[in-house]
């Protein structure tokens, strides 16, 4: 059993006024995957660093396994670390490497030697033994700092960004192993990155930041389907959600000055009513799968319709996805490759109003 | 019109960049040459010769200074002074500079501070600090040995003492000089990625371990650069010893450098004699620089 929990986490650097991390609260459960995503500088880095010891806490309860470990030294945590660099040790061969941790801690030498082959023809690193890292390539590189975390058998794995410096197509296949050592090997995980196909491909709840602040914890499916505010939801998917900031009049959203005018469904008006927004402004957020350009489709949502002009297109094979703009409003349609258009094209689409987000113009957050 | 031509395509044939390097190392050729190379030519020359300061009596004499050599017990104790020397230097010294550069690789204003402070005997004259230990080591009219009766010791004569002087010598020398190891190391330390030692950190290593395991290893080029100039520098000691005992007590701190010195430019005048000496120290110090050069890269090709 291994658990991690962040309660009421700050962290503030020497000579800044400002908190790089704030009121971070979170409860990992044993062997779950836990992947922290946000943009550069949101603090999930630092939020990982704090876990591993690396970083002090400011403030908060850090508990590993109910034991409060605020300042328990790294190497007392119990926590195997993968740096995005890597970090390995040039002048050490794979073999020593893998076995440094182990010799540190004074584990006998069989053992090691047990532990390390293992871990090698896991990864499939066993020919590797003798080199040096500089005679690796990327891929192999980071396997080896997997092999590095994973001769320690800990209970808890810390990922920082580990793919980021692999080209695309490593990063996918490293990707789905790192998925399986996660399974086979039940460790208690949590991985960093900006990625966010990472985030939804591998997590089992994601932990969405944004300038030290967490702005979302929940499942792949909820961060998606139900973000929790404007940044989530515009954070998460891609290409990205679109957003129109509209008025709302007790039955339309309208724009006026981009002629956009669309038609609610009685219930969602009726709603929104309720909630005090007659007369006011609201933000509606729509995924670019749900504005559809099929005529079938058009034509059936007459009301929630609208006019626009392609600007940029790109066919990706299977689909394409229109930037379009309706007067000065933009907004990205993901359709079906056979509606793919040239820029310039005047096309119409409508959005599919079950789909949409509500979310209030000054806090930005959803609308339930 | 011919003439402009000429001189334009001389002018970009010496603006080309492998031609334009010779013209800004052409300065330092020269003075290279001229107070380095020449005189080595010269001086390995005049070791077969008998001659004299005044160049009177000059004659051919072959091998017969080197066999001199071999029974000049003076000579060939001078030698193992200069060893003893650089037994005692190089190595305290080397470790003294690389012990403050990893103390002090972080830039906080206090380690700034030390790594000046550290730095300033670096700037002193040889000949000037060993004046000043002279006078501070005095059995007499010394402030330390002063402060050594006051606490109930009994203070050697640090320089006037067999066995004292050498040591002394090494340590002043140390004191002057291992700014610039632990300089050369600090730049070496600094450029050492500090993931790998979060990454030795979460191994579970020392603060002592780190220093051993990853510090020392990825400085092996800087470390390999400042023995080999360390043990040429020491080979060659002379200034300290010249001002302190002068050679002495009874020539035992006499250098191979300070009896070459006494040879050639004290009476007897003998210059032969002395590049002879000379030639013998240049050929150890060669063997030396080389057999430590070899090492050190083969010791950074282990550690790629």
């Amino acid at each position: 059993m291994s658990s991690v929990s962040l309660e009421h986490i700050y962290k503030q650097y020497d000579g800044s006024d400002e908190y790089s991390v704030t009121d971070f609260n979170l409860e990992v459960k044993d062997k779950e995957f836990i992947v922290f995503v946000g943009p550069s500088g949101c603090g999930k880095s630092t939020t990982l660093r704090m876990i591993s010891g690396l970083e002090e806490i400011t403030k908060g309860t850090l508990k590993i396994n109910g034991e409060v470990a605020n300042n328990k030294a790294p190497k007392d945590r119990d926590i195997a670390m993968v740096f995005q660099n890597y970090a390995l040790y040039p002048h050490m061969t794979v073999y020593q490497n893998m076995a440094f941790g182990l010799k540190m801690r004074k584990y006998d030498k069989d053992e090691i030697d047990k532990r390390v082959k293992h871990a090698a023809k896991i990864l499939g690193l066993t020919e590797f033994l003798p080199k040096r890292p500089s005679a690796l390539s990327g891929g192999q590189r980071q396997r080896v700092a997997l092999g590095r975390a994973i001769v320690r058998d800990a209970p808890i794995f810390l990922m920082d960004e580990p793919l980021s410096n692999l080209d695309a197509k490593l990063r996918v296949s490293m990707r789905t192993e790192i998925a399986r050592l996660h399974r086979s090997l039940d460790t208690t995980t949590i991985y960093v990155t900006h990625d966010q196909t990472e985030a939804m491909t591998m997590a089992d709840r994601i932990v969405v930041m944004k300038d030290g602040e967490v702005q979302q914890i929940g499942t792949p499916a909820e961060v998606y389907d139900k973000p929790a505010n404007v940044f989530v939801g515009g954070f998460i998917g891609a290409p990205p959600m679109n957003f129109f900031t509209l008025d709302f009049d007790g039955k339309y959203l309208t724009d006026a000055d981009n002629g956009i005018s669309l038609l609610l469904k009685p219930e969602q008006a009726t709603k929104l009513d309720e909630a005090g927004y007659d007369g006011k402004q609201i933000i509606l957020g729509i995924r670019p799968e749900n504005i559809h350009v099929d005529e079938a489709f058009v034509q059936a949502h007459p009301d929630t319709v609208l006019d626009g002009e392609i600007v940029v297109s790109e066919l990706l094979g299977n689909e394409s996805q229109l930037y379009c703009k309706v007067k000065n409003h933009s907004y990205i349609a993901k359709v079906n490759a056979r509606d793919h258009e040239a820029p310039g094209t005047k096309k119409t689409a409508s959005l599919d109003l079950d789909t949409v987000h509500f979310f209030d113009p000054t806090t930005e957050l959803v609308l339930k | 019109m011919e003439n402009t031509s000429r001189w334009s395509r001389i002018k970009s044939y010496w603006n080309r960049p492998n031609h334009v390097a010779y013209i800004f190392i052409l300065p330092s050729l020269i003075a290279l040459l001229l107070f380095a190379f020449i005189p080595v030519v010269i001086g390995l020359g005049m070791s077969f010769f008998n001659v004299n300061i005044f160049f009177n009596g000059t004659k051919f004499v072959g091998l017969q200074n080197f066999v001199r050599f071999l029974s000049d017990s003076r000579a060939i104790n001078s030698i193992w002074h200069t060893v003893y020397f650089t037994v005692l230097e190089t190595p305290v010294q080397v470790l003294v500079g690389v012990l403050c550069a990893a103390a002090l690789s972080r830039n906080t204003r206090f380690n700034r501070f030390c790594r000046s402070t550290f730095y300033i005997p670096v700037v002193c004259s040889l000949t000037a600090i060993g004046l000043v230990f002279n006078m501070l080591l005095d059995p007499n009219i010394g402030w330390f040995p002063h402060l050594l009766t006051r606490i109930g010791m009994t203070a050697p004569d640090f320089f006037g003492n067999a066995h004292w002087a050498m040591p002394t010598i090494a340590f002043l020398t140390v004191w002057k000089s291992f700014g610039v190891t632990m300089i050369i190391m600090l730049t070496a330390v600094q450029a050492i990625s500090p993931s790998l030692y979060e990454s030795a950190e979460m191994d579970g290593a020392s603060r002592a371990q780190q220093f051993f395991h990853v510090t020392i290893p990825q400085c092996i080029p800087a470390l390999g650069f400042c023995v080999l100039t360390n043990l040429t520098g020491s080979m060659q000691v002379f200034d300290q010893i010249f001002v302190t005992t002068g050679g002495g007590p009874n020539f035992k701190t006499e250098s191979t450098v300070q009896y070459i010195y006494n040879r050639g430019f004290a009476a007897p005048y003998e210059l032969g004699y002395a590049s002879t000496v000379a030639t013998v120290l240049f050929i150890i110090i060669a063997i030396l620089a080389v057999g430590s050069n070899l090492y050190m890269s083969h010791k950074e090709q282990q550690m790629r």
